[in-house]
């Protein structure tokens, strides 16, 4: 896990195995006043989600290693501190191929984005949970 | 000299598999999506030879009808300009690593892609996580349909250099040949789905 050293108003959580996709998504959320925690796989956010005072934002990759982004998810669904941070999955894969999303959407995920992420799609999950 | 049908010089579209065609054209398309480059496929001029470049990242797609596997041959210094070139990051602010772990984000997308592409085709499949590795040396055949299976090879080419795929899809249920000739619409710049 590593930590960025900065003021933001907002904190996010990036959980995905690829080191590149979390140095281009945290660029595009620091933009946006977050201050971003990167996690490696789900079981490493679900670690790191525990220690964090606060979080206002989960976007976390689908396909990882050790547990996947739909497993971490549903750990933060069931734990009522957690509940309520808006989070978000990250695929590959888009909406229509997954046959998770059902799952997802009960779990109370808010979105499905599929890679590669533009920055008009990071500016508009931010105005969603803003609002 | 008589051409043999079956030689990889991958001249008109219709001598390519349908399965061979859909890997290349959404290889590009994810390849030039994700890194804004303008890739083209240009065919490898050597018949069965020796792959070699130092580094390679493979996926897996996994489905009922067929299992297929998808590998991308490439070198570090190809790695980094990649990585400069879709990231507008200079050399000297990115480690190897990084590059090395973006060509794999590249396989990763062409395999969601790919996914993507056959759940339009009523085929639902899996993938795998990509995986890199070092010193992996790969014989290609000129023989395109060998023992069930579906092979290819191509070099994904921009500016002055390139990567090599090599692909091989064993195919188990020759049913599937019908969905793959269906026509679909490849969407570019997927919206965000709200749940």
């Amino acid at each position: 896990m590593a930590k960025k050293e900065t003021k933001h108003k907002y904190v996010a959580l990036i959980a995905d195995d690829s080191s590149t996709a979390r140095r281009m998504l945290t660029k595009e959320l620091e933009n946006f006043d977050f201050e971003v925690i990167e996690a490696e796989n789900g079981q490493a956010a679900w670690n790191a989600i525990l220690k964090m005072p606060t979080c206002d934002l989960i976007i976390s990759d689908f396909n990882m290693p050790q547990m996947n982004g739909l497993e971490f998810l549903k750990n933060v669904k069931n734990t009522p501190k957690l509940k309520d941070i808006p989070c978000f999955i990250l695929s590959t894969v888009g909406a229509e191929a997954e046959g998770v999303l059902a799952i997802a959407k009960k779990l109370g995920v808010m979105a499905w984005l599929t890679k590669p992420v533009q920055a008009e799609q990071i500016e508009i999950l931010v105005r969603k949970i803003k609002e | 000299m008589t051409k043999t049908p079956k030689e990889n010089t991958a001249k008109a579209d219709e001598e390519i598999p349908p399965i061979n065609r859909i890997i290349r054209e959404v290889a590009i398309d994810s390849f030039n999506e994700f890194t804004g480059a303008n890739a083209t496929i240009k065919p490898v001029a050597k018949k069965d030879d020796f792959v070699y470049d130092f580094l390679m990242t493979i996926i897996l797609t996994h489905c009922d009808s067929f299992d297929s596997m998808f590998k991308a041959h490439f070198s570090v210094a190809t790695a980094m300009k990649i990585t400069c070139q879709a990231t507008g990051l200079e050399p000297d602010e990115l480690t190897e690593e990084e590059s090395i772990d973006f060509i794999k984000e590249y396989t990763n997308m062409f395999a969601g892609h790919f996914v993507g592409d056959l759940a339009q085709r009523g085929i639902r499949a899996d993938i795998s996580i990509p995986v890199t590795t070092s010193g992996f040396d790969e014989v290609v055949f000129t023989d395109i349909f060998y023992n069930d299976e579906y092979r290819d090879y191509w070099v994904l080419s921009f500016g002055d250099c390139g990567i090599t795929i090599t692909t091989n899809t064993k195919v188990k249920d020759t049913s599937v040949f019908a969905d793959l000739e269906k026509e679909v619409l490849r969407k570019k710049k997927q919206p965000i789905t709200f749940l």
